[in-house]
C-alpha cells in the first residue's frame, strides 16, 4: 500500500504584496562603504 | 569581509560606546573614517577630516591622507577645527591649500564618462568610485534610494524632487541614471562570492519598475547633492574637485548617522 502523501496547503513563500520592501531587496544603504560610493556613479554626470 | 557590512553593529564605533562623544570641530587629529556613524556636524569640516591623519600623537604632525610627511607640527595634539582654520588662513598653509583645491573625483581604472546608455555593457569588478573623502555624498545619494524603494509599497508615496536651484534633467538623463545607479545595486548579488552567512543575498531593486515621477526625482536629487559638495557638470567632466567649493554647512549631518546611529535615537 503506497503511503499517504499529503499536498500542502499553503506553500511557504514571499508575497511581494504584503511583505515591505527591505525584506524583498537588498537595502541600497546598507552595502559596504566602497559600493555606496560606486553608487554615486561618478562616472555619469550629476 | 564584505558579508561583515550585514553584520548591524559593524559600522559603529568600535569604542563609540565608552568613549563620550566629541564633534569633529572639538576632536583631537587622529584618523577619522566617515563610514562609520558619527553625528559630527559640518559638511566641509567632515571632508576635511577625512583628508588628514595625525602622524605623531606626541607632537601632533598632522599629514594629508596617504602621506606620512607632516606639513605642520603644531608640538601638541590640535584638534580638526583648528587645523581647518589654520589651513584656511595661514601664508605658510598656502600649498596645502593648492592640493585641496585639486583633489581627483573618481578612483579606480580610468574608463571613459557615459553621457549616454551603452548599447552593451561589459560587467566589471569595479566601477568607478567616489573617493573616501566624499562618502557623505555617496551615502546621501543612496539614502535618496532607499528612500525611493517605499514606492515599491506605496506608489502614490510623497517622494519630492527638485523644482528649483538645478538644471533641468532631461528624460534621457534620467535613464541614464537610473541605469547606472541599477549597475551598482546589481553588483550586491556578487556572484562570483556569493558567502552571506549561508543564505543568498537579496536580490538587487529594480528601479526603473518605480513610478517615473520617482525615478525622475531620484535623479533630481543626485544632481543637487552633488551640488551640495560643489561638484556640478564642469568639476564631472575635469574629473578634479574642491574641497573650498563644499559649503561650511556647520550643522549638516549625514542622514544616515542620524538614521542609524542609537545615539541619535
Amino acid at each position: 500500500m503506497p503511503a499517504t502523501t499529503v499536498t500542502p496547503t499553503i506553500t511557504p513563500t514571499t508575497d511581494p504584496s504584503i511583505t515591505p520592501w527591505p525584506e524583498r531587496f537588498t537595502d541600497p544603504a546598507r552595502i559596504c562603504p566602497q559600493q555606496r560610493r560606486e553608487g554615486a556613479s561618478p562616472d555619469v554626470a550629476p | 569581509m564584505a558579508g561583515l557590512w550585514f553584520d548591524p553593529s559593524f559600522d559603529r564605533a568600535r569604542s563609540g560606546a565608552e568613549a563620550p562623544f566629541v564633534p569633529l570641530a572639538e576632536r583631537t587629529i587622529g584618523s577619522f573614517d566617515p563610514s562609520r556613524l558619527d553625528l559630527s556636524p559640518g559638511r566641509r569640516l567632515r571632508v576635511f577630516a577625512t583628508l588628514v591623519h595625525c602622524v605623531d600623537p606626541v607632537t601632533g604632525a598632522v599629514a594629508l591622507r596617504d602621506t606620512h610627511h607632516p606639513f605642520l607640527v603644531p608640538d601638541q595634539p590640535t584638534s580638526y577645527g583648528d587645523l581647518l582654520q589654520r589651513v584656511e588662513n595661514e601664508d605658510g598653509l598656502a600649498e596645502v591649500r593648492q592640493t585641496l583645491d585639486t583633489l581627483p573625483l573618481r578612483l579606480g581604472q580610468p574608463r571613459p564618462l557615459l553621457t549616454a546608455l551603452p548599447e552593451e555593457h561589459q560587467w566589471t569588478a569595479r566601477d568607478p568610485d567616489l573617493p573616501p573623502a566624499l562618502q557623505d555624498l555617496g551615502d546621501e545619494v543612496n539614502e535618496d534610494v532607499r528612500e525611493a524603494l517605499f514606492a515599491y509599497d506605496n506608489p502614490g508615496r510623497y517622494y519630492p524632487g527638485i523644482d528649483a536651484g538645478i538644471d533641468p534633467v532631461p528624460d534621457e538623463h534620467v535613464k541614464l541614471v537610473i541605469w547606472a545607479l541599477q549597475r551598482e545595486l546589481n553588483r550586491e548579488l556578487r556572484p562570483q562570492e556569493g558567502h552571506y552567512g549561508g543564505s543568498p543575498p537579496l536580490p538587487a531593486a529594480p528601479l526603473a519598475q518605480l513610478p517615473w515621477d520617482i525615478q525622475r526625482a531620484v535623479v533630481e536629487r543626485r544632481r543637487w547633492r552633488y551640488g551640495q559638495w560643489g561638484i556640478g557638470r564642469a568639476e564631472w567632466e575635469c574629473g578634479v574637485w574642491s574641497l573650498w567649493r563644499v559649503p561650511l554647512d556647520p550643522d549638516y549631518v549625514p542622514r544616515r548617522a542620524q538614521r542609524l546611529s542609537p545615539a541619535a535615537a
